[in-house]
Formats: C-alpha cells, structure tokens, sequence
C-alpha cells in the first residue's frame, strides 16, 4: 500500500499548523502586516509610546485573533480526535459527533442550563468562569446520553452473536436523538425570554466569535485530558476493530475501554459545544482522510487527526472571516459545506453496506 | 493442565444451544468437532473461550475457571480464531497480524519477527504490506489465522497453551488445507492443546488425535477418528448413508458417499 510513514506525516501535520496559524492571525476584516507581531513581541517599548495603530494592532492580535485561533486549533483538535476514537468504537467509519446526535445531544444540555440556571446566573451570583463551566456540564450530560444510547441501539441490533455495530441503525438512532434534542430546544427557545433565546441560537451554529482566553483554557484542559486519555486506549482501540469478542481475547477489559472513550469524547465534544457551538463533520472528514493516508492505527491516527483537524479549523475559520468581510459567516457553516460533498462520496462507497 | 468444560450449559432466548457438557483439550493433542448444522459446534467453541454466560457449569483453563482468569494472562494462554472476522479498516496485513501480539509486552523488534514468522507459517510472506481488505476470503482467513498463531507464539508463563478455531478451513484451497493442517500438527507437537470445528469429515480424520461428533447440542461421539467414524453413527447423526473405505497409507477411514 502506497502510504506515508506516519511518523513523517505527524510532523508535517505539526509543521503545516505553523503557517496556518500565522495566516489564521494576521488575516481578517483588518489585514495586519507581520511586522506587527515581530514589533510587539520583541520590542514591547513601541507599543507604550504614542503608536496608535501599533497599539490597537496589538489589541486586536492578543485580545481576538490569538485567543480566536487558539480556540479554533483546540476545537478543531478535540472534534477530530474524538470523531477518531468513535469510529474505533463504533467499528464504523461513518461515526461521527454530529451525524450520531452527540452534538445535538450537547447543544440540548447546554440549552437547558441556558434556560434552566441562565437567570439565576444574570441575577448576579454567576460569573463569566462559572457560567461556562455550568453549561459545560449540561452539553456533556447530553453528549452522554446521546453516545449511551446510539451504542446501545446500534450494537444490540447486530444480533445476540455482537459482530460489529449496525450502519443503518447507527445512522437511524443518530437522526432520532438529533430530533429529540431538536425538540428539546425548541420547547427550551419557546420558554426562553430574548436573551436566552440569542445565546441558544447561538450553540446551533458553530462559531468561535465569542473567543476568549477562558474559553481558551477551558478547551484547552478538555483537550488535554482527552488525548492523554485516548492516546492510552490506541492499541486496545486497535484491537477493538476486530470485533468485541476478538478484542476479549486478546486480553482487552472491552467493557472498560468502551466506558473511557464514550466519557472522554462526551467531555471533549461537551466542553467543544459550551465554548464554541456544535461545528460538523470536522470529526468526519478528518479521520477520514489521515486513514487514507497513513492507516488505521489508532497509535498514530489519533494524534495525526488532532493535528489536522486543529489545521482544518484554523483554516475554515480564517476563510469564514476572509470570503464575506467585513461581516463572517458562523465557521459551522464553513466546515458543513466542506464536509457535506465529502459525507456523500463516503456514503456512495458504503451503500452496499448500509442497505 | 487442560482446558475443560464441566457440565456445561448455554441457553440462549430459551433455545437450549448447549446440554449439560463435558469436554477435556488436552495439550498437545488435536480435537476436532464434527457435526451437522446447528448441532452446537460453535456454541461449545465459544463456551470453551469464555465468550459466553453458561446457564450451568464451569469452564476451566490450566485448573483455574476463565472467569478469574486477568484478561493478558488468559490472552497468552489462550487464543480464538472466529469463524468470520468484521475487520473492516484498511490495515496492512503485517498490523493485522501484529494485533495478535497485543497482550504482549515483548518489545517491537521481537514482535516484528513473531509476524514474518507466523506470516510464513501460512505461507503468507508476499501479502505481509497488502491491504486487509483487498484480500480474498481465503487470504484473509489465513492472515487471521497467522494472527492467532503469533498470539501463542512462545510458551505462556501460566500453563500450556490452547488454540481454538471455527472452520478455519471453511474458504481454503486444497493446498491451504494441507498447510494449515501440517501447522497445527506442529503447533500440537510444541505442547499446544487444539480444538477445531471442521466439516470435512476425511480432513478431521486426518488431523484429529480425538473426534467429538455433536448433536442437537450434546456430544453423541468421542474418541479417536478409528472408533468414532461408523457408518450407523454418520446415518443417525447427518442422514445420509455412507461407506467406509480404508486410507491407502494411514491408520484412518476414509468415508466416501
């Protein structure tokens, strides 16, 4: 198989991230020159003389752009790791956060603390810190939930003997939560004042417009807690491919390693949907095409998928801010129409198999 | 030191898969299950591996129940191979292999040469960096095959090692049938306890030291292929009438239709 050694791919995956980043912080509404980081980085004694636009320069890197991208590069890592660990378990390569209604699920949790604490937060006894954190934990209840189920649904239709996990129901499980949750924020948006129903509208849609450093440190934890977490399942996860019972005998606790990936990657996705919306298919696309390139060893696919997928977000978010400026598209919207043609082509190939 | 089944029962959606059941594998020896479809081969295969929740009785492995067996000791004592694999991710045949080394800990280099070897005991060499899933059925039943020969590799620190296979003849050609029953007679010879569900009554004869004729979920035949192989056997349990010829070269019967 004509494939890239995996160790040389990594690396360029890291190196590709360099140049994307720097694109991700001097592109947008206002083009800043480079020169402007190099200035205020290495000589900080410009920026407090009467340099006006070095001044708002700085401001704009270090207070939107930065946090911004940072928070683009985690989300975008985090979506794909996790997109790449619930195909191992899933056994299925069509697994993914958004078509299986892990999101939905999330955007559900989090719409209900919205509605549910939203107001006790405004009356005063909340802050920006707790505030987050709360809707952190209701959009990783509904992520829970979300991935219990399915996998529930779609393994125990497989028949008594468990060989693999059903596509059909897979899919057909993943449509019904994302309904569900649908209706759950509908009935939320019906029953929420203006405020409220604004910042629901808001999980919905990806979108890292609301970048902040907390954010940025929240995403960051979650991040790192999930790919030291699944970094330590990929050679169970590996033997999981070949079945439930296979991967038994060979000396795999199945049902503990089933436990870590559905917690880990319902906080990474929970966390990812508190502070940046429920974004599509970057949990698809991506494991996708590191499989097609380097294999399917979890050993290297996971952190192969982080990396890519921290490059694919950081470039769709820059090309959100870019194609309609000054205003942005929602990067959502961006991924979804990078990952709709690319979802049918996968669905095309599997076809036979699904029906 | 064995691998036993003690009155062991399986009961599935009240549908009795499993009666009451003894069976003894004994290392070194080959046991091979013959039986008409639906008898209760597979069942007793995955009872013996501990893949399923007996209704009654118990399943020991070197003296000690399977169920207090931790999980890598038991995967280097005792390995599967299934009837169909749902591998369905573009691995290279080497990794596929090499997953078989996963309750190991014997270092990369080591387990590089486990593979090469066990890939040329199923004279697979030349597929070692083909994709799985461009294989044929009969190449990727022997590449699973070669997986759960490099999980037994070496002599297991607890006890002798056991093997089971369900059909693992089932899409190999003639020659392969051959390779694969010379194997596991070597495989046999290290020490290494054998039970294999087979169709081809001539071909368990052949490699069998001891043949379990299974009926509507009980064993109704046990012995070496010279004694359990009659003709009023194979017409109450198959229905279908047959004659016994001697083999021309060895001690077996050959049964002709």
């Amino acid at each position: 198989m004509s494939r890239i050694n995996p160790r040389t791919f990594l690396w360029l995956a890291a190196l590709a991230l360099v140049p994307a980043m720097l694109f991700g912080l001097l592109l947008g509404p206002i083009t800043i020159p480079f020169s402007a980081i190099t200035d205020s980085l290495l000589q900080p004694g410009l920026r407090t003389e009467l340099n006006g636009e070095l001044q708002s320069q700085f401001l704009i890197l270090s207070q939107i752009r930065l946090p911004r991208m940072l928070l683009a590069a985690l989300v975008g890592a985090g979506l794909a790791i996790c997109g790449a660990a619930m195909q191992g378990l899933f056994r299925n390569p069509l697994a993914d956060p958004s078509l299986i209604g892990v999101s939905a699920g999330a955007s559900a949790g989090a719409s209900f603390v919205i509605v549910f604490a939203g107001g006790w937060l405004q009356a005063g006894h909340g802050n920006e810190t707790l505030g987050l954190s709360l809707m952190a934990a209701g959009a990783f209840s509904g992520g829970f939930i979300a991935v219990l189920v399915v996998y529930r649904l779609a393994t125990s239709a497989s028949g008594p003997l468990n060989r693999g996990t059903s596509v059909a129901t897979m899919l057909l499980a993943g449509i019904a939560i994302s309904a569900l949750a649908g209706a759950c924020n509908s009935a939320l948006s019906f029953v929420a004042d203006n405020d409220m129903l604004r910042r629901i509208s808001l999980w919905q849609m990806g979108r890292l417009d609301g970048a902040n450093w907390l954010r940025v440190i929240m995403a960051g934890l979650a991040l790192v807690l999930t790919v030291v977490g699944l970094l330590g399942q990929s050679k169970a996860l590996n033997a999981l491919l070949l079945g439930e019972s296979e991967a038994c005998f060979l000396g795999i606790d199945v049902e503990q390693l089933k436990r870590r990936v559905v917690l880990l990657t319902a906080l990474c996705i929970g966390v990812s949907v508190a502070v940046a919306g429920a974004i599509a298919f970057v949990g698809l696309v991506v494991p996708h095409i590191v499989r097609l390139l380097i294999g399917p060893d979890h050993r290297f696919l996971l952190p192969s998928s982080a990396l890519l997928g921290a490059l694919l977000l950081v470039f769709a978010d820059t090309l959100s801010r870019v194609i309609v400026a000054p205003a942005e598209l929602p990067v959502g919207i961006v991924t979804a129409l990078l990952g709709v043609p690319f979802f049918f082509s996968l669905l095309v190939r599997q076809r036979t198999r699904v029906a | 030191m064995a691998l036993c089944a003690e009155g062991a029962s399986l009961t599935i959606q009240h549908k009795t898969l499993l009666q009451a059941t003894d069976v003894q594998l004994v290392a070194g020896e080959i046991t091979a299950i013959c039986g008409p479809n639906g008898a209760g081969k597979t069942s007793l295969l995955r009872v013996l591996a501990g893949d399923a929740s007996l209704s009654s009785g118990r399943v020991c492995l070197n003296d000690q129940p399977l169920a207090h067996w931790v999980a890598t000791d038991r995967a280097q004592t005792l390995a599967v191979l299934p009837q169909h694999s749902s591998l369905e991710f573009a691995f290279a045949v080497e990794d596929v292999v090499a997953l078989g080394r996963t309750p190991h800990n014997s270092g990369y280099q080591y387990d590089r040469q486990v593979v090469s070897a066990a890939l040329a005991a199923i004279d697979g060499e030349q597929l070692r960096q083909r994709n799985y899933m461009a294989l044929s059925g009969g190449e990727q039943q022997r590449v699973q095959l070669a997986r759960v020969l490099a999980q037994l590799w070496e002599p297991s620190p607890h006890g002798e090692r056991h093997l089971l296979l369900d059909e693992p003849t089932a899409s190999l050609d003639l020659a392969h049938q051959v390779l694969l029953l010379n194997v596991l007679k070597n495989f046999a010879a290290q020490g290494v306890g054998i039970c294999v569900v087979v169709h081809d009554l001539n071909l368990a004869a052949r490699m069998a030291d001891r043949l379990l004729i299974m009926q509507n979920g009980s064993i109704v035949a046990s012995g070496s292929p010279v004694e359990v192989l009659q003709a009023e056997l194979i017409a109450h349990v198959f229905g279908v009438h047959v004659e016994l010829v001697a083999h021309p070269k060895h001690e077996i019967p050959l049964v002709v239709l």
